[in-house]
């Protein structure tokens, strides 16, 4: 909907705050009683879902114009909806869809001067993917560090394509899950291939506000992924599966079931296709929970059963969880265009993550990964990062 | 546009490098984008003649704050202030002013195990305040609005459903740290001698002035540090222990709405709803309940609110109130009977025998007054067990009477003795079927009045030593100026009206005229604070016109 249809909401934003913090029921402390990392670094009512809820008001009665400021604001918010989920405790309004139109409003009144966002948009238009690497077969290159071949779609077969997003392929940091994801596939049998030439997603492109390329993307994603023959689409990344789940159904329909690959990879262990070899030394983890695949797509469980399932595993939580998760701060753009305030909000997470004790911190998303990555090296944090796949990949032996 | 929206560019230059040299530049905007963000609040006057600050600071400290404020002395630029500003009064209804946020300001200076208080600053919420006290077996009372300031809200009256037994929160303030509109920090009562449990003296109890039903919107000076009661727990260290939130998530998208089972040990906290066949029986058993000196919690609470409460979604509250249902209680005095719930909750605070005998003796004043306890595994109590009872009296969230419309105010908020509460309860819903007509609002529909016949949220204070009748609430859409403008115009007409009546003076916010018809009713109060404002802020740059416009203070009576 165009933003002047949300005038009627965004005029009754009472104000509540809810927006900023965790559920009052389940909070613990005051050391981690936020959820919106915006206001909280940037403190300014503007940062804060209820200040920009006041800008779009102005903005569609004409009251402001567009100026660095509050664009500014609008894109240091990693859209992880911790304030669309909390506002509809007792609000009206639909939060995030506000959020995504004063972006898709900043694009169409031509005010996207975010170099790095350009960037990363033209990198999408031309390369299929926003990190300016322009070589198509790159995207498969990590498979040569497998011990064994993949089979690539479409010139060869397979009833489940392991959608890989462009993170996992191209973004050396998170590499080793993507190669451990392969590899317990295939220790679990699974018949599976590849997109030769795989684009992105799309979902970065809309978050931007890019409505159309976005469209374009998905349009392209769902006539290949139709024309496989597919089954099942599993994707470890969770920004492709909230594109697929939630957005690509508004423009055409994906045959194959969509899976995260925790929800198919816990159904394997679940029916005994996956067997464990090995146990942990008692080691202590901890869990993350990725906004685009807890909050807004709703999956807690699937990660959580994976980790029970692990033997010499002591699981223990964060105070902030579930919905109540805190971003890790690469989302919405921020990874590329704002690096401090995404180190900042993925610090804040590794000190909740230290707070319990844990040797360990997995997740289950390579923008997460790459986020705590990088924050525990500039920290030299004792705290060891994991995607959950590779701590199943060993307990597989 | 008004003369007074213009600025003066050059003073307004100098004044930005005065208030730079303070805080830094980053802790001070004059962005036109920041400032809209403070330029309305949801009250009628905030939507309707909000404007934007000229200046919105961020002070760290109470020197901040007190310099700032000389600053605004020195050029005679007045100030507001602002915490989380959730419901009002935080938004300058005139041009110039500098927005004081205490967003920096939100440390818990020290929750005191021993003497039972927390020293706070403005922007500590009570959820946060919660989290740490009730680990160390301790809470403090908390209104229907969980996310607000602690200390602003010790300010604004605070009524919280455990009023009941612990008083308002006005009378649980300690000593406190005061910036005056000079400039001058003040520490009062035994703050002095370095300890804060003691609010009175020496001399006049300084509490008086800066608090108030709906305070003094800091027309009186700033509030940067107080010192507030703690009560004891009755509930498990970890409060979440006994609660199970969970949030209806449909075809991957939030469905809005929360529901939280609350499970209490039920040696530590029961809860009741009784069915009353009318609201003088009610009172009655509540002032019987009074003077029993039992229950945490003891209100009556309308069908409107039940529905409030139990709504998931906007939709889902029109489909209940249309279906009837919470109007009778599930018919629970016969079929289409009405029936006028009390909702009571019990604590052992000293032990479980406590519990048992204030059980006891609740049943027998239940028998007494013609009650009817609801079933507990009815669906009634199971709505409000995952809706209410937790959420709304130890941990309250609020904000849920924005379901019906949008956003609400309630226009009414009458003091009496339980003996009256009744005869005010019939008055009000007379009135509201006047006034409908008189306005020409229609009933119930857009803006409608009176909670849609079924209003009058009766909650009792200090043991039935006062009640107040709350309602009835209009519910507007903010986006709509008509209807915001009939709110204005129902509140007018209701404080004319009963203080025609006799009623008195009830609910009357961001209407300062209000003193000059009140004051020669009331003692002449407003010649007293006249003469407070005028000493104690000789420049008249603190929030004018709050609490008193100095200008025309006695208005036409004057």
């Amino acid at each position: 909907m165009p933003l002047e249809d949300y005038r009627r909401q965004v005029w009754n934003c009472y104000r509540c705050s809810s927006g900023e913090y965790v559920s009052l029921w389940e909070m613990k402390s005051k050391r981690f009683s936020k959820i919106c990392p915006s206001v909280t670094r940037f403190l300014w009512d503007i940062y804060a879902c209820h200040g920009k809820m006041d800008c779009a008001r102005a903005l569609i009665d004409g009251k402001l114009q567009w100026n660095d400021t509050l664009i500014d604001a609008i894109y240091k918010c990693t859209l992880c909806a911790a304030c669309d989920v909390r506002c509809k405790r007792a609000g009206v309004i639909n939060v995030l869809e506000v959020l995504e139109e004063l972006r898709a409003k900043c694009v169409e009144d031509g005010f996207l001067k975010i170099p790095a966002h350009r960037k990363a948009l033209e990198s999408l238009k031309r390369y299929g993917n926003p990190f300016g690497v322009a070589e198509r077969q790159q995207r498969i290159a990590w498979t040569q560090e497998l011990e064994f071949n993949v089979k690539i779609m479409p010139k060869e077969k397979a009833p489940v394509l392991l959608y890989v997003g462009s993170m996992y392929a191209l973004e050396p940091i998170v590499r080793e899950t993507i190669k451990s994801i392969a590899r317990v596939l295939k220790m679990a049998e699974v018949n599976f291939g590849l997109i030769e030439n795989e684009i992105d997603d799309g979902l970065y492109a809309l978050q931007l506000g890019e409505r159309g390329l976005f469209e374009e993307i998905a349009e392209k994603n769902i006539k290949i992924f139709n024309e496989l023959g597919i089954q099942t689409l599993i994707t470890p990344d969770p920004h492709a599966y909230n594109a697929f789940k939630r957005y690509y159904p508004k423009i055409g329909k994906i045959e194959a079931k969509v899976l995260h690959v925790t929800e198919y990879l816990q159904e394997l262990i679940e029916c005994g296709k996956i067997k464990f070899k090995a146990s942990f030394n008692r080691l202590t983890v901890t869990y993350h929970d990725p906004c685009n695949l807890g909050r807004v797509c709703g999956l807690y469980e699937p990660p959580r059963k994976i980790i029970e399932s692990l033997r010499g595993v002591e699981f223990n939580e964060m105070e902030r969880i579930k919905n109540n998760a805190w971003c890790c701060g690469a989302g919405g753009g921020v990874m590329a265009a704002y690096p401090e305030f995404m180190a900042w909000t993925a610090n804040e997470r590794i000190e909740e993550a230290e707070s319990t004790g844990s040797s360990i911190l997995v997740t289950s998303c390579p923008w997460c990964e790459y986020a705590f990555k990088t924050a525990v090296e500039a920290k030299k944090s004792h705290l060891g990062v994991y995607n959950i796949i590779e701590l199943l990949e060993k307990a597989c032996g | 546009m008004e003369k007074e929206d213009f600025i003066d560019e050059e003073k307004h230059e100098t004044i930005k490098r005065y208030l730079e040299a303070i805080l830094g530049p980053e802790y001070i905007s004059d962005d036109p984008a920041i400032l809209e963000c403070y330029a309305k609040d949801s009250s009628p006057s905030g939507i309707l003649f909000g404007k934007r600050p000229e200046f919105v600071v961020l002070p760290g400290s109470a020197e901040d704050v007190a310099a700032v404020v000389r600053i605004c002395n020195r050029f005679k630029k007045p100030f507001i202030t602002g915490a989380l500003m959730y419901q009002s009064t935080c938004t300058p209804l005139r041009p110039g002013y500098i927005l004081i946020d205490m967003k920096r300001m939100n440390k818990i200076i020290e929750i005191n195990e021993k003497d039972m208080y927390a020293v706070v600053e403005p922007l500590v919420t009570f959820a946060e305040l919660n989290a740490e006290a009730q680990k160390r077996g301790l809470f403090v009372q908390t209104p229907p609005a969980g996310m607000s300031s602690v200390l602003a809200n010790h300010l604004f009256a605070g009524f919280t459903q455990l009023s009941w037994r612990f008083g308002i929160s006005t009378r649980n303030i300690l000593a406190f740290e005061w910036v005056l509109p000079t400039g001058e920090i003040v520490k009062t009562g035994s703050l002095n001698s370095g300890s804060w449990i003691w609010g009175e003296g020496p001399g006049p109890d300084l509490r008086g002035l800066i608090k108030g039903l709906f305070g003094v919107g800091s027309g009186l000076g700033i509030v940067t540090k107080m010192a507030v009661k703690l009560h004891r727990w009755p509930g498990p260290r970890d409060f979440t222990k006994c609660v199970k939130s969970s949030s209806p998530y449909v075809d991957n998208a939030w469905k809005g709405g929360w529901r939280m089972e609350f499970n209490p040990p039920p040696d530590k906290i029961r809860n009741y709803i009784i069915a009353y066949p009318s609201i003088e029986k009610l009172c009655e058993a509540i002032k019987k309940l009074g003077e029993a000196e039992i229950c945490a919690s003891v209100a009556h609470l309308p069908a409107w609110f039940m529905c409030c409460e139990s709504a998931q979604s906007q939709q889902e509250f029109w489909d209940l109130w249309n279906s009837n249902y919470y109007q009778t209680l599930g018919d629970i005095l016969g079929p289409g009977i009405p029936a006028y719930a009390l909702f009571v909750t019990i604590a052992g605070f000293t032990s479980p025998k406590q519990l048992d005998y204030e059980e006891k003796v609740l049943t027998k004043i239940v028998e007494e007054t013609g009650g009817k306890f609801v079933p507990k595994d009815s669906r009634i109590y199971y709505e409000m067990i995952t809706c209410y009872f937790a959420g709304e009296i130890w941990r309250p969230a609020g904000a849920k009477n924005m379901r019906p419309r949008g956003s609400f105010v309630p226009t009414r908020f009458i003091f009496e003795s339980v003996e009256n509460a009744a005869r005010i309860y019939r008055y009000l819903y007379k009135w509201t079927v006047e006034a409908a007509s008189a306005h020409n609002l229609l009933y119930p529909s857009e803006g409608g009045l009176g909670d849609f016949g079924h209003f009058g949220l009766i909650a009792s204070y200090d043991f039935g030593h006062m009640i107040h009748v709350a309602g009835f609430n209009m519910y507007y859409d903010q986006s709509d100026f008509e209807q915001v403008e009939n709110v204005r115009k129902v509140m007018k007409k209701g404080l004319e009206d009963d203080i025609e009546k006799g009623i008195g003076v009830s609910y009357a916010p961001r209407i300062p005229e209000v003193h000059a018809v009140v004051g020669p009713m009331l003692y002449n109060y407003h010649i007293l604070l006249l003469k407070v404002k005028k000493t104690l802020d000789p420049n008249n740059i603190a929030n004018p016109p709050f609490p008193i416009e100095v200008n025309e203070p006695l208005g036409k009576s004057g």
